[in-house]
């Protein structure tokens, strides 16, 4: 799983953490950055020639590797089954059947559903408003030096703004509601698009925009056709992480003053000290996040830049 | 006469603005301005919301905390738990990324379990420690350390398997001691996704630490921070918040930014370390 994303890094712009500077791979002689870019050594039998040997071989090796994958979820589980049955008890750690079960319930019940898609709507809403505020101030970042100092501080104390910080301003500004959740989604999006667009900005194609000009291209076109696509793989790293961030945020921002959401019902279960509710809860919550960042996003991501591959 | 006096007057004014703009265009004012900005908003913020309070309640409530010894003491609990969980989080991080990354088995064997355990955000594990170990020390400790551990190990794992294979199979050709590979070779090339990791680990755990504390906790910064909130005190809390931020700013752009270009001096180029692994 690590390798791929380590040769992910290689046809993904860099999505900037903090302030860190960007770095392609590759770049200069740092030997730690050629090697992030070098391809991952594994993998590399799939594609060699079709034939037959070849071919079976490759099969046994991606099932074993599967068996591998699922075995080790099974030791996890049966460690985890073993311990709460033998060693500390089930009801401070019930089993995973006990927990299966209130999933289950948890599905049938409709609760998993109604409050998955309040929390899922929060982030998109707070990603859409973060977003329409971050584009512009990347802009101004990316073009300009003052700009981008001027706004560095802020941004940096607003990426360093910790997740209990989030909750409790959110529920002295807002009081119990859904406003609170997409604020904090809005605040955890904005400085993200705002660096990554800024440095989608910094790596336009310099020969690109003098040869549009020179050709007498104008202002629209050159913005359709050759600044929006320089940015837009930035703008989905940025939707990426700031997915992957917003979940936790809006998660803790739920438990601090929310009527629904994912974090309103860990809450609850917490409070009712429900560990099979809590669990049932978090792993729930892994599933579908996972679901969202591996499959949605990797679709629509693939969707928005098929003409690349073309 | 007055003519001469009214000409003169605008084009001092003018003078006077063209100096103010050359002084405000400046980038030192970009500069200044960018420390004067996050008050400002904070004021234009209180202004507004009446349970947020305004820096000059805050700068009270911290000298509240400061000379009654709260700060010293409170912060005192915070750094001794949140050195323990990371060191345990390191320590345990380090030798599950080792193995992940030397046996290929390992790591397609756990791949499932990292990647949960990079995705379940610290504020269910504050939950869970509380319910599991009550109010004390473990479960901030608990918190801290499981929060961090899977940082640390995916960057650790990620390391070792972008070490140059090159280089590895030479070694092994030419007969390399063991001793002597793992300092050439594993060393160096691990440092820096370890600083990485931990860089990221530190944060992620601080954060952690201060949720723990405010649910499960009967004394230290985060129960600090609620103790104020529960005695219809924001300001008290917002204190908090604030030190809370400047420690984490500072730990992170100051002290592991030091350290890091200390450790990595031997590298030429200004990029120090490579980007972290966030994600499995």
């Amino acid at each position: 799983m690590v390798s791929a994303n380590v040769s992910e890094a290689s046809d993904r712009p860099g999505p900037a953490e903090g302030s860190t500077p960007l770095r392609g791979p590759g770049a200069g002689d740092d030997p730690a950055a050629r090697l992030a870019g070098a391809p991952a050594p594994a993998d590399r039998a799939a594609g060699a020639g079709a034939s037959n040997r070849l071919l079976t071989g490759a099969v046994a090796r991606a099932t074993g590797k599967a068996g591998l994958v699922v075995g080790g979820l099974a030791v996890v589980v049966a460690s985890w089954w073993g311990a709460s049955l033998y060693v500390v008890g089930t009801t401070t750690l019930p089993t995973p059947a006990e927990v299966l079960e209130a999933i289950l319930e948890l599905l049938t019940s409709g609760a998993l559903v109604r409050h998955f898609s309040a929390s899922v709507g929060v982030i998109c809403f707070g990603f859409a408003i973060g977003a329409a505020a971050g584009l512009p101030t990347g802009i101004l970042i990316g073009r300009s030096r003052y700009w981008q100092i001027l706004l560095e501080g802020p941004i940096m104390v607003l990426v360093s703004l910790p997740g209990l910080a989030f909750g409790v301003l959110m529920l002295a500004a807002f009081g119990l509601g859904p406003t609170g959740p997409v604020v904090a989604a809005a605040l955890v999006a904005m400085p993200y698009v705002a660096i990554n667009v800024a440095e989608g900005i910094r790596a336009v194609d310099r020969d690109l925009l003098r040869m549009s000009q020179s050709y007498r291209c104008s202002r629209a076109e050159i913005v359709r056709h050759v600044l929006i696509p320089s940015i837009l793989p930035y703008l989905f790293a940025s939707l990426r992480y700031a997915f992957a961030q917003g979940w936790k945020i809006v998660a803790i921002v739920e438990v601090f003053g929310a009527t629904a959401g994912i974090g309103f019902m860990i809450r609850a279960t917490y409070q009712s000290y429900a560990v099979d509710g809590m669990l049932a809860w978090t792993i729930s919550f892994i599933a579908l996040m996972l679901f969202v960042e591996r499959i949605v996003l990797v679709q629509v991501e693939n969707r928005v830049f098929r003409w690349r591959a073309g | 006469m007055t003519g001469d006096v009214i000409v003169s007057g605008a084009a001092r004014a003018q003078r006077v603005w063209h100096r103010a703009w050359r002084i405000l265009a400046h980038h030192r004012a970009a500069r200044v301005g960018s420390w004067l900005l996050v008050p400002a908003v904070w004021v234009a913020i209180s202004a507004a919301v009446p349970r947020i309070a305004g820096p000059v309640p805050v700068a009270e409530a911290f000298w509240e905390e400061l000379t009654s010894g709260e700060l010293y003491w409170q912060f005192g609990i915070s750094l001794r738990r949140f050195l323990v969980g990371m060191a345990i989080g390191i320590g345990l991080g380090l030798v599950v990324g080792i193995a992940l990354g030397i046996w290929r088995v390992f790591d397609l064997l756990l791949s499932g379990p990292a990647i949960a355990a990079l995705a379940i955000p610290s504020i269910i594990w504050a939950l869970l420690a509380t319910m599991w170990f009550g109010f004390g020390d473990t479960a901030p400790i608990f918190t801290v350390a499981v929060s961090a551990l899977p940082f640390v190990g995916v960057n650790v794992t990620t390391g070792i398997q972008a070490m140059p294979r090159d280089l590895t199979r030479m070694s092994a050709a030419f007969g390399v001691p063991a001793w002597r590979r793992l300092t050439r070779l594993l060393v160096p090339a691990v440092t820096g996704y370890l600083f990485a990791g931990t860089r990221l680990a530190m944060i992620v755990g601080w954060q952690a630490l201060l949720l723990s504390e405010w649910f499960g906790a009967v004394d230290g910064v985060g129960f600090r921070a609620r103790y104020w909130y529960d005695a219809n005190r924001p300001e008290g809390t917002l204190a908090w918040i604030v030190l809370f931020i400047v420690f984490v700013v500072l730990l992170d752009r100051v002290l592991l930014e030091r350290i890091s270009r200390w450790v990595f001096r031997w590298r030429a180029q200004e990029s120090t370390q490579p980007a972290p692994v966030q994600e499995a």
